[in-house]
């Protein structure tokens, strides 16, 4: 229950951002040395986890199948490698915008009948933008799978979308953003937190975009983009589920391998320099009852530095893998100082990825309080590191995951997608429990250092109006962690 | 609680379709059914080959075996135990047990419980609705003996130690100060309160600062000893394990628990629909949005008309894109981002509920329009095309709701809910094809009945832009009390 609690927190605040390196997951390859680790080591074994096959069609497009016969369906995702990242300054929100539009009409299909084809077959589809993509899914019976196809190649190529249904897309997606982001004191603190984290960069300005900036778009600046970044070169087909290489492959051929592709794209690229200093803000606001604490940190990712990712991500389960683990037993179970406690990190990010850590303070307790506890819990890591068997536990309940994800239709498919239009490979996937078996336990003892560089985070307090009722109202100060009591 | 990379991933999918970027669909995936392609000995094909099994010492159980993954998933509830049954003085008591039975059992403390959850990937959790009290158990195979031993200690031998209880009521209770952020949930609340009136439905069923903080762990042991019971047991499995085994596991986990109590609540009586219609604003300074819930009546899912009614819900605004209300309010005139509309059956209630949100200046013209589009419905007939694109919808997307060991349990679970039998889904299909346009405006002439709207709406709207005329609705009263919260 409680943690099932703050991970749906986290995951709120973390699409509140409309960032999306959200799945805690698999990386890695290259890792030839062996585990040197404990004693009393059981080896690891280098398999794959999925078996997916993987081939590239003569226009450049690549496609990955992750065969799933456990029902008659499959589902269709197209990856594009172009996200909110690849914005012109000035222009942000465009690369969601156009996701919209994409369900807007072609020469061949009016505005919404891509939708309406797909619920009629009995299928279902959506798409959903991030800093470094754009996806496209449907999920529907194996045997309509070809005039899904058919319908998404048209739509990347073929695009015609009246002006009218421009404007009131427009009105569609600032409702987005109210319902988001406008009406969600989270939400609009990780907008100034993500600013701050990164400025002068990309994954610094929100997704959805700023308000005024998607209400200035013009329909030729979206449609250009569309043309820049719409391109068999610049797309990944997915497909989970009941079909096999030899169907699939003459069928994606067909479909997709005849689209033209585009000249090569560049995107903009800024610096996002580290400013120096602890940054805190502090926003106060009359919608906010329940004070909140959250940080987020500049960490390496996957693409960035593979060996550091795999030891954050084992760092991240020692510190939270459940309640059991250090930070909810640290916080809450045994100061008492927290009601929920969580951090999660994920190394899937183009460029850096960001770790997010949020806590509640108990009623009573002061925000600064529960800052300085966790900076302890992040220090006693460091002084007091863990131990080899505790580092194994952390490991062994990642490389179990992995066998749930297989469980599913969609999830395979997320991650192979995510990690390829992250910069990983297939192999970085199918060999990411072996990854995480031999990565050394040293390197998770160090990897705490990144979370201790206080110049790569920033802190955030969520407040009531007039402040932290900790203090406001004044309770006199317990004298030990017991003492404060609950309205 | 087991915080895993499934859990993440899976919650990461679902938050890409409910809240995720790109359109928000409708979370609540439709229901299931045509027939898939599990060969069962029987000669006729069965949408799942559901086996409805009994233990030696009398224990029910539905099971669906699947070797495709050493994993396995078990889900059971107690029926009528739920928040309905808490009574006003403790509200919440079945939520908190639901989070404070996995916190220690038998030798196994707090943590030590947790622990072992955690070192074995083994997923348990406990949760409580309005009717019922369940639990989900997800295990790998392989730790499947450990899995059955701390959900037998959980429900047998459950600590409460006053530690974890404190914990607890605190997460809830700052669970609900963040909630009161969430204009969605006081919307849902101010809903509940007053279109539920004096019904226990009304209460909150996640408890209120003053009640949880007034709950003890007597409180806690006397609802286990008397809504636990064997006789109110419904229990689901799919997955890697053999029909022999998997009864002599039952029999462990569930065997031991009494039949019956002697202090078991009588289920709570049937709602009755109001008789006048109902608009109420709850106003938030300074929001730019509003948030908007419309109720109308619907039918049980015993009456033969129930069909029917999935399918005008699935027309009116059940589909996402492929429906009227998206394709008027959202797609035409750009006032949404999301318009939805669905029914729910309770064991007391049912109804069909529709739900948006909009900038405040446009929230009359949102109501205004989705109120003639329920007259639409009931005026004119609908077309064979439009009628038979969602029915292939309906019964085409059965099968995605088969993708996964827990989906399959939670299909099974939701028929038990509903009393339905075993067979329920095989003869889908053939139902949702006998109803005819006809039918559709029969109905929608009778329960879309626009002096029957309970409107509520939350958020920074002025009730001085909500006049009759401009909303189709009843004159909204405003109400800024949030019963049941403090």
């Amino acid at each position: 229950m409680k943690k099932t609690h703050i991970a749906i927190i986290l995951i709120a605040v973390i699409f509140s951002i409309l960032s999306f390196a959200v799945i805690d997951t698999f990386r890695s390859s290259d890792k030839t040395q062996t585990h040197k680790n404990a004693a009393a080591e059981k080896v690891a074994v280098k398999e794959k986890s999925f078996n997916a096959e993987s081939f590239v069609l003569s226009n450049g497009m690549h496609v990955v199948l992750i065969e799933n016969h456990r029902a008659p369906i499959v589902s269709h995702m197209v990856w594009y490698n172009v996200g909110a990242a690849d914005e012109d300054w000035g222009n942000s929100g465009i690369a969601h915008f156009f996701e919209h539009l994409m369900f807007k009409g072609t020469q061949n299909m009016a505005p919404g009948e891509y939708s309406k084809t797909v619920r009629a077959l009995g299928g279902e589809d959506n798409a959903f933008t991030s800093q470094d993509f754009t996806a496209y899914y449907v999920n529907i019976a194996r045997d309509h799978l070809p005039k899904i196809m058919q319908m998404e190649a048209d739509r990347m190529i073929n695009l015609n979308i009246p002006e009218d249904h421009f404007e009131s897309e427009k009105n569609v997606i600032l409702e987005e953003r109210a319902q988001r982001t406008d009406t969600n004191p989270t939400a609009r603190l990780m907008e100034s937190l993500r600013a701050t984290l990164y400025p002068n960069h990309a994954y610094g300005v929100p997704v959805i975009g700023w308000r005024d900036e998607i209400a200035a778009l013009t329909y030729n600046e979206v449609m250009d983009f569309y043309k820049k970044w719409y391109a068999p070169n610049y797309a990944t087909l997915v497909i989970s589920g009941a079909i096999t290489r030899a169907e699939l492959e003459p069928l994606a051929e067909e479909i997709y391998g005849s689209l033209p592709a585009q000249p090569t794209a560049y995107s903009p690229e800024y610096d996002a320099p580290i400013l120096p200093g602890q940054k805190t803000i502090r926003y106060e606001d009359a919608q906010v009852k329940q004070p909140q604490f959250i940080r987020l940190c500049r960490m390496p990712s996957y693409n960035t530095d593979k060996d550091a990712a795999l030891a954050l991500e084992i760092a991240a389960n020692i510190l939270d893998g459940g309640s059991a683990t250090r930070l909810y037993q640290a916080l809450v179970s045994e100061a008492r100082l927290a009601s929920n406690a969580g951090l999660s990190y994920s190394g899937f990010s183009e460029k850096e990825s960001t770790a997010s850590i949020s806590i509640t303070p108990r009623a009573g307790i002061p925000i600064e309080n529960v800052i300085t506890a966790f900076d302890a819990v992040l220090m006693d890591y460091k002084y007091k590191a863990p131990s080899d068997e505790e580092i194994q536990e952390a490991k062994d309940r990642m490389v179990n995951e992995a066998i749930y994800a297989r469980d599913s239709l969609q999830t395979p498919a997320y991650i192979f997608g995510q990690a390829l239009n992250t910069g990983l490979n297939i192999d970085d996937i199918e060999y990411w429990t072996y990854d995480i078996e031999t990565t050394s336990n040293d390197a998770v003892r160090q990897a705490i250092d990144y979370f201790l560089d206080s110049a790569r985070c920033v802190d955030g307090h969520l407040l009531p109006e007039g402040g932290d009722p900790a203090k406001t109202i004044a309770p006199p100060m317990p004298t030990d962690a017991e003492g404060a009591d609950h309205e | 609680m087991n915080k895993s990379l499934l859990r993440s991933a899976i919650l990461t999918v679902s938050a890409l379709s409910a809240l995720g970027l790109g359109f928000a669909r409708d979370a609540a995936a439709r229901s299931p059914l045509p027939e898939a392609e599990h060969a069962t000995p029987a000669a006729q094909k069965r949408f799942i080959p559901i086996e409805t099994l009994k233990t030696k010492s009398g224990i029910d159980v539905w099971f669906v075996e699947d070797q495709s993954l050493p994993v396995l998933s078990m889900q059971f509830f107690f029926e009528n135990v739920g928040a309905a049954y808490d009574g006003a003085d403790k509200q919440g008591l079945a939520r908190l047990v639901s989070n404070t039975l996995d916190e220690g059992a038998g030798a196994y403390d707090s943590k030590a419980f947790q622990k072992a959850l955690a070192d074995n990937s083994i997923s348990l959790s406990f949760s409580s609705g309005r009717d019922d009290f369940s639990g989900q158990l997800k295990t790998l195979t392989r730790y499947q003996d450990k899995a059955f031993e701390l959900l037998k200690a959980a429900l047998n031998e459950p600590r409460f130690d006053d530690e974890a209880i404190t914990r607890m009521r605190e997460a809830n209770i700052s669970r609900i100060k963040s909630s009161l952020s969430n204009p969605g949930w006081l919307a849902a609340r101010i809903f509940n309160d007053q279109f539920y009136g004096a019904h226990p439905y009304a209460l909150n069923s996640g408890g209120t600062i003053s009640t949880l903080n007034a709950l003890t762990a007597d409180d806690l042991r006397s609802y286990v000893a008397r809504s636990l019971t064997r006789d109110r047991l419904h229990i689901a499995v799919t997955g890697a394990i053999n029909k022999d085994d998997l009864l002599k596991a039952i029999d462990y986990i569930f065997g031991a628990l009494p039949e019956k109590s002697a202090d078991a609540p009588s289920k709570v009586e049937n709602f009755s629909w109001p008789n006048d219609a109902k608009s109420i604003l709850f106003p938030i300074d300074g929001l730019p949005q509003s948030q908007i819930t419309l109720a109308l009546p619907s039918v049980r899912i015993d009456d033969p008309r129930y069909y029917t009614m999935k399918l005008m819900t699935t027309i009116l605004g059940g589909s996402g894109f492929g429906s009227r209300l998206m394709a008027e309010i959202r797609e035409k005139h750009g006032l949404t981002y999301g318009i939805y509309s669905y029914t729910s059956e309770s064991e007391a209630a049912e109804m069909m509920q529709i739900s948006a949100s909009s900038q405040n200046a446009t929230v009359a013209e949102l109501l205004s329009r989705t109120i003639d589009e329920l007259k639409r419905l009931a005026d004119t007939p609908v077309s064979e095309e439009e009628l038979q694109s969602h029915r292939d919808y309906l019964i085409g997307s059965m099968p995605l709701t088969l993708t996964s060991t827990d989906k399959i349990t939670s299909l099974m679970q939701q028929l038990q809910m509903q009393n339905l039998p075993s067979d329920y889904l095989d003869h889908r299909a053939a139902h949702l094809s006998e109803v005819s346009a006809e039918d559709i405006q029969n109905l929608a002439r009778e329960v879309l009945d626009t002096n029957k709207i309970i409107a509520v709406i939350a958020g920074g709207v002025s009730a001085d832009d909500l006049p009759s005329e401009r909303t189709g609705l009843s004159p909204f009263t405003v109400v800024t009390d949030l019963p049941n919260v403090e």
